[in-house]
């Protein structure tokens, strides 16, 4: 934009855009609310999430904690859910699985720890997995690391939704708003009439005022 | 002239604070332009409002004893035949006559054409029209509709722009002053009506 014309915006300009253009603004708003609840709840749903974490008795090396996780990555679907064992756990799809876990990060020195966690669309099976992913980690690594010994630090959270579904709508709504005004800014930037001497005076031209309301002939 | 112009003239003419600034405006442009006998008065878009403007500072001339002629070269809409029109006591095939100090050429297609006004013959009007008058004021189509001022570029000694609070706009003004500026239009300033 022409810097000679920057003048022209100001908060005045804004406002007075916002309360000529309302309609405009309320336009905006309903039509970004109407797509923040497409958003949230079609393209993406609010997911849950369920963490914990496992300790060794003594810190295991980089390499040993890599072999582990390793090893968990690749067997640790079919260990809960294709043995006999599954019980009446509610069975997911690998992808799903594989999806929705965190394995733990590979330290960059030694660690005891393992943090985990699972999430899913679905708020009633996340803590479920959380257990059985915790519980058949620790079966597992007493079969390939018997040199130390595994427990629970931290058990399963109960499922917490990881994004609100309000606030996705609300920030969709917030969005609308600022475009709505930024929009409606423009407008009555186009369709601004002089208000006053000065801002003609801008153009470096001289202005000479020709006043008319206030007076009247007498008789 | 619709309702609302009809309105508005009235308005001016009942107002004492329009005819003490018509005055104040006369001399407003014989300071910034110096004493002009040829003057172009145009609008950014409202050829009315030029058009009213064109007739009260003719009128304070006149009173002034200065003998002046204001010519309608806006071909598009004429206007000031209908703006004289109760005040005419005299008119032959070119001029109506207002009163001793005042006289009004109309834009109708029988006198002059646009290429008339192009014309050395229209040169030549004003030319004769300087030594017979003390003020020769122009009224011009509005600038950001049609580009005519430009073919007056050599015969106006200043020019002034009309635009009105509230109701001009502000990328309008800003357009017409660029194109009186690049082409170098002599410009005595913007009149703001308010």
């Amino acid at each position: 934009m022409d810097e000679k014309y920057e003048n022209d915006f100001s908060l005045m300009v804004v406002l007075k855009a916002a309360r000529k253009q309302m309609i405009t603004l309320v336009y905006f708003l309903i039509s970004f609310i109407l797509i923040g609840v497409a958003y949230a709840f079609l393209i993406n749903p609010t997911t849950y999430k369920s963490s914990g974490s496992i300790r060794a008795n003594k810190e295991l090396t980089k390499e040993n904690y890599q072999t582990l996780v390793v090893h968990l990555n690749e067997n640790l679907y079919e260990k809960i859910y294709m043995t006999e064992n599954t019980g009446d756990t509610k069975v997911i799809s690998i992808d799903e699985f594989k999806a929705g876990l965190t394995l733990p990060e590979i330290p960059t020195s030694s660690s005891a720890i393992f943090e985990f966690s699972f999430s899913s669309k679905d708020k009633k099976i996340v803590k479920d997995v959380m257990e059985k992913v915790l519980n058949t980690s620790i079966e597992e690594f007493k079969t390939i690391m018997d040199t130390h010994q595994f427990t629970i630090n931290q058990f399963a959270t109960d499922a917490k939704a990881s994004s609100s579904t309000f606030v996705k709508i609300a920030a969709f709504a917030a969005g609308g708003i600022v475009i709505g005004l930024g929009v409606a800014t423009l407008k009555e930037w186009r369709n601004y009439t002089i208000t006053r001497k000065e801002e003609l005076e801008q153009l470096d031209i001289n202005v000479f005022e020709l006043k008319y309301r206030g007076g009247k002939k007498h008789g | 002239m619709d309702k609302n112009e009809i309105k508005f003239l009235e308005q001016l003419e009942k107002s004492d604070i329009f005819n003490e600034n018509i005055i104040k405006l006369q001399n407003d442009i014989d300071i910034f332009a110096g004493v002009k006998k040829v003057i172009a008065v145009t609008s950014v878009d409202n050829n009315f409002l030029s058009g009213v403007c064109i007739k009260h500072l003719a009128k304070k001339y006149a009173e002034n004893n200065q003998k002046t002629l204001v010519i309608d070269a806006n071909l598009n809409t004429p206007l000031l035949q209908e703006l004289y029109e109760t005040e005419i006591i005299e008119s032959n095939d070119k001029i109506l006559k207002i009163n001793d100090y005042l006289d009004v050429m109309p834009a109708t297609k029988e006198i002059y054409s646009a290429k008339k006004l192009m014309s050395d013959e229209f040169v030549g009007l004003i030319d004769n029209a300087k030594n017979s008058y003390d003020r020769i004021l122009i009224l011009v189509s509005p600038v950001v509709t049609n580009k005519e001022i430009l073919v007056f570029k050599d015969i106006i000694e200043t020019s002034i722009l009309i635009t009105k609070k509230d109701d001009t706009l502000m990328k309008n003004v800003r357009s017409s002053v660029e194109f009186i500026k690049k082409h170098q239009i002599p410009f005595a300033g913007a009149v703001l009506l308010k």
